[in-house]
């Protein structure tokens, strides 16, 4: 009897979760939608870890812009320093939103940058030279970034340990040192 | 004498504040140098040309290309090993776009299939995919899960415009 209880059970989870699709998943267009921004497009969407913070990308004076956002209320949070690095691309954010990386472009040539708004310090990172960076995505507790780019015509996923660069940034409650065994909510 | 000694000293601190403040001013410029973190990056080498890194604590998850063919990979980075992802990677599907929770359990993945785009929610220890549709309907393109694995972030073609819509997940 017991040989048959926990396939059919494993079958039944599966059956569940795969005939009934998404029912009861609550949704919501992020604020300010579509209709308020000017029927402009929003992109690459990139919440903090907690989702206290939405990053997306938009279009603003003809330039692809990055725009930090408190949720759920939306307001925004301007990022002066990176004005000067459009286009902005593929932003990724920290645990608390504390770090923003992103790659931006300076004088034609595209960087990754990262921003510590507690600090108000901008960090364009310094790459190999072959290495055109494409999309990233920063570790949330911001000690490691993974970055997706061309190098020598090869596309390629690299990941840079930043523990040296910046201090790390916790989930709420949890103090430094303790993140070998995080315990998330 | 004194005096001579004391000059050549004050000279070499001149020097040596001198020359700091230039590395600094030179690294300034040219930016933060972070360290590539070896051997992972032999590793991740020899999976073939990558791209789409979602980067989540102790996981890697990316879109690798192996014998032609596009499929999600999860790693650990603890011991810099694939993880297996039973059922996940169909050879009739193309992967376009994967986010990873920080408790490596449960992957979004954008992907097409049969000429049509959706977006999934893969459970690892169930094996299970659950298909998670556009409402109002529209064309997923990009998905990002939030580290604790509580909301989706997805950017959407809709009515002719990207838009971003939030689903929470339970």
């Amino acid at each position: 009897m017991k040989f048959w209880v926990a396939p059919l059970a494993v079958l039944a989870i599966n059956l569940l979760l795969g005939g009934c699709g998404d029912l009861g998943l609550h949704r919501r267009r992020a604020s300010p939608n579509g209709i308020a921004l000017g029927g402009q497009d929003r992109e690459q969407p990139a919440l903090s870890g907690q989702g206290e913070w939405l990053a997306s990308v938009v279009e603003r004076n003809g330039r692809q812009t990055l725009m930090m956002q408190a949720q759920p209320s939306g307001i925004e949070v301007p990022l002066q320093s990176l004005r000067r690095f459009q286009p902005h691309d593929s932003p990724s954010l920290s645990w608390n939103g504390r770090y923003v990386a992103l790659v931006g472009q300076e004088r034609g040539r595209r960087r990754v940058l990262i921003l510590d708004r507690a600090s108000g310090r901008l960090m364009p990172l310094q790459l190999p030279r072959d290495l055109q960076p494409e999309q990233l995505s920063l570790a949330p507790d911001g000690r490691r970034l993974a970055l997706a780019g061309i190098s020598r015509g090869r596309r390629l996923v690299q990941v840079f340990d930043l523990a040296n660069l910046i201090e790390p940034d916790l989930p709420r409650g949890l103090a430094i040192g303790s993140m070998a065994n995080p315990t998330l909510p | 004498m004194m005096k001579g000694s004391g000059k050549r000293q004050g000279l070499r601190l001149g020097l040596l504040a001198g020359g700091l403040g230039a590395l600094t001013s030179l690294n300034g410029c040219m930016g933060t140098v972070p360290q590539p973190v070896f051997p992972l990056d032999r590793r991740l080498e020899e999976l073939g040309p990558s791209r789409a890194p979602s980067l989540v604590g102790p996981w890697l998850a990316l879109i690798s290309n192996r014998g032609g063919r596009d499929q999600v990979v999860l790693l650990n980075l603890e011991d810099q090993r694939p993880v297996p992802l039973p059922g996940l990677n169909r050879p009739d599907a193309q992967p376009l776009s994967v986010g990873v929770e920080a408790k490596g359990e449960r992957l979004a993945v954008v992907r097409q299939l049969e000429g049509r785009t959706e977006l999934l929610l893969y459970r690892r220890r169930l094996m299970s995919s659950q298909i998670i549709t556009m409402n109002p309907q529209g064309v997923p393109r990009r998905v990002m899960l939030r580290a604790d694995g509580r909301e989706l972030a997805v950017e959407v073609s809709r009515d002719g415009h990207w838009q971003v819509d939030l689903i929470e997940l339970p």
